[in-house]
């Protein structure tokens, strides 16, 4: 019998401590429906979560949860899948955390084709520590640590993940919350690494109100990129 | 008429974001000042609201049967 | 029955003596032929063998595998040990057994990837940002690399700490004839631990945390908790040092690791001049045995600290030993520790 989604919240740590509108409010609530419809045994998945505003989502959930270093949270949850091949293993994990000091992490997972899945929370800032740039931040941002404008231009992380030798790669939007919901069921049956990119928001850092920061997200293209859909059956 | 669905929302989470107003469909939502006001009777059920909810606040609970959307399936 | 055995293969041979199913590794001079042999022998028991792609990432799967309920460990030297240095302190707050083996080289920085040193002793007790508990060995010889890595796992799971085993580079790479204790411990006597996927549905962070494993921010409570997690270690059982020679001996060395067979070698031509000198071995070098060693070398005129390195352990000693007496540093760089030159500091 599939259990009801606020069995996998934390509900006596609620309300999170996010900003109203945070784009990992939305990714947590997706992920408990997504979770409750997968129908997966609660009691042999293990989340993981980096260092961040998205690390923070580990606190929140129902299961055994690991609140790992910045940009090691892949390498541990490598280590947990490799002795424990039975245990379903999720990975959430921000711009810093996947991106910069993670990066190598990624694309070696990605490459060993270990059976994971990571949630990538793109909201292409660093919110936790004041709104610096990211790997992710657009050409020509201001931000903390670019006030002149972004000099850099940001990964193309769906590209850079396939090219590393990932089987499984999506991406969706918070503001695509069905979408995701039936992205992330997927990607949890996905035997392989299986990426999932969400773009996410930080109304907080961007300076905009949480319905202008999703409003702005409606125009992505969001689907799963591989397998490419004439393969899925 | 009668209504079909029952919006439940734990006001203790709300941090009024308004993206309830903003997404759904029907104008169920409206944030006012110090609340937010609800009009389950024009809720068709898609649920959308208790999928998005950033606080996880919003709960849309089938009145014939008492259950949630999800347990549907 | 003697075997004439390599110390890096005695490595291996204590930890799968001991248990252990699961070793992370990545290539490094002098330990490499640790990763060869495990990645050769675990699969046949069962076990697993990755090669990751940086030291970052071995000590964080390691970690994992750990968290999971596995047995394990990784062997590197230097550079390799700076690397982990954050994941060593997350261990340790986490509470999560780990065995790191580091055969010593040269440092600091690439070094001399083929001289011998006794260079991170700093690195293993203090190496990580902030204070936490770990427990570092210092064996002597092969008999002994092989009994304090099988004694590793032990200290590691009961404790629930990182435990490092340091082995200078020239223990690690010769040979010696040596019969191998008979180290098992019974089902009913090995550490019972929780772990993952067993449905306690516990949170584990870096921050620090209270009972949940929720984190605090009450300065009261971090201090409550930081001493629980030092003071976890301070045991008789781990402070393993050994006196030797005159209980009342007007001069004492005070040794570790390979620098410890020099002495010994002093310690005899010393005898036969008629002068007598003590012998301490420190087996561990944290939790430091400050008590037993003070007790040890009450009374003594003068102690010499032979290292391979620019005088680590003697900082200790020091501190312990405030000035009660004179303390002599005694370095050797790349190359072993001649008796001659201790013999030599003792007479002065």
């Amino acid at each position: 019998m599939k259990k009801e989604w606020r069995t996998f919240l934390r509900e006596k740590y609620l309300p999170h401590r996010w900003c109203a509108g945070c784009g990992n409010g939305i990714i947590l609530n997706v992920f408990v429906h997504a979770f409750s419809e997968a129908g997966l045994n609660q009691d042999k998945t293990v989340i993981l979560s980096g260092i961040g505003c998205s690390g923070r989502i580990t606190q929140y959930l129902n299961f055994d949860t690991i609140h790992t270093l910045h940009g090691r949270a892949i390498p541990l949850a490598t280590g947990i899948k490799l002795f424990r091949p039975d245990l379903n293993v999720i990975v959430f994990t921000g711009d810093g955390d996947c991106m910069a000091i993670g990066g190598n992490h990624l694309i070696h997972a990605a490459r060993r084709n270990i059976d994971l899945t990571v949630i990538f929370i793109n909201n292409q800032i660093y919110g936790m520590t004041g709104g610096q740039l990211s790997p992710t931040t657009p050409l020509h941002s201001k931000t903390k640590t670019s006030p002149y404008g972004n000099k850099e231009t940001p990964f193309n992380v769906t590209e850079l993940v396939i090219s590393a030798g990932a089987t499984f790669v999506a991406k969706f939007t918070t503001y695509h919350a069905r979408e995701l919901k039936r992205g992330l069921v997927k990607a949890f049956f996905h035997k392989g690494f299986s990426f999932v990119e969400v773009i996410s928001a930080c109304p907080t850092r961007w300076g905009l109100k949480p319905v202008e920061a999703l409003e702005s997200q409606k125009k992505e293209k969001v689907g799963i990129i591989k397998p490419s859909p004439s393969n899925t059956d | 008429m009668k209504k079909k669905f029952k919006i439940v929302v734990k006001t203790e989470l709300c941090k009024r974001c308004s993206i309830c107003e903003y997404i759904c469909p029907n104008s169920v939502f409206q944030m006012k000042d110090s609340f937010l006001e609800i009009y389950d009777e024009r809720c068709k059920g898609c649920n959308i609201c208790e999928l998005i909810c950033p606080d996880c606040a919003i709960s849309v609970i089938r009145e014939e049967k008492n259950e949630t959307i999800y347990s549907r399936k | 029955m003697k075997q004439f055995i390599h110390g890096n293969e005695a490595v291996v041979r204590a930890a799968l003596d001991a248990g252990c199913n699961f070793f992370a590794g990545y290539p490094i001079t002098p330990s490499s032929q640790i990763a060869h042999k495990m990645a050769e022998l675990l699969p046949q028991r069962g076990g697993i063998f990755i090669q990751m792609e940086d030291e970052i990432a071995v000590i964080n799967t390691i970690i994992g595998a750990s968290m999971a309920g596995a047995r394990a460990m990784t062997a590197t030297s230097g550079p390799g040990l700076s690397l982990m240095q954050e994941s060593i302190g997350y261990s340790a707050i986490t509470e999560t057994p780990l065995v790191i083996v580091d055969v010593m080289r040269a440092g600091p920085a690439t070094g001399i990837p083929t001289f011998p040193s006794q260079g991170d002793v700093f690195s293993a007790c203090y190496g990580s940002h902030g204070d936490y508990p770990v427990v570092v060995l210092a064996p002597v010889n092969i008999l002994e690399v092989y009994s304090l890595t099988f004694k590793a796992f032990y200290i590691a799971e009961k404790y629930r700490v990182p435990v490092i085993v340091l082995i200078d580079g020239i223990t690690a790479q010769m040979k010696e004839s040596v019969s191998l204790p008979n180290m098992n411990v019974s089902e009913s006597d090995k550490p019972k631990r929780p772990h993952l996927g067993e449905g306690i549905r516990h949170h584990t962070t870096g921050l620090i945390h209270g009972e949940d494993g929720m984190p605090i921010y009450d300065p009261q409570l971090y201090k409550q908790v930081m001493q629980k997690l030092m003071n976890k270690i301070q045991t008789e059982e781990l402070m393993m040092i050994q006196r030797e020679g005159k209980e009342s001996a007007q001069i004492f060395f005070i040794t570790y690791g390979i620098c410890y067979r020099s002495a010994k070698e002093a310690v005899c031509e010393l005898e036969k001049q008629g002068i007598s000198v003590g012998l301490i071995k420190l087996s561990t070098l944290s939790p430091f045995p400050d008590k037993k060693l003070k007790e040890f070398v009450k009374g003594a005129k003068k102690v010499i600290v032979p290292e391979m390195n620019m005088g680590q352990v003697v900082k200790e000693v020091e501190r312990c030993l405030c000035n009660e007496c004179e303390i002599v540093s005694v370095n050797s760089l790349g190359t072993l520790m001649e008796p001659e030159v201790l013999i030599e500091e003792a007479i002065k």
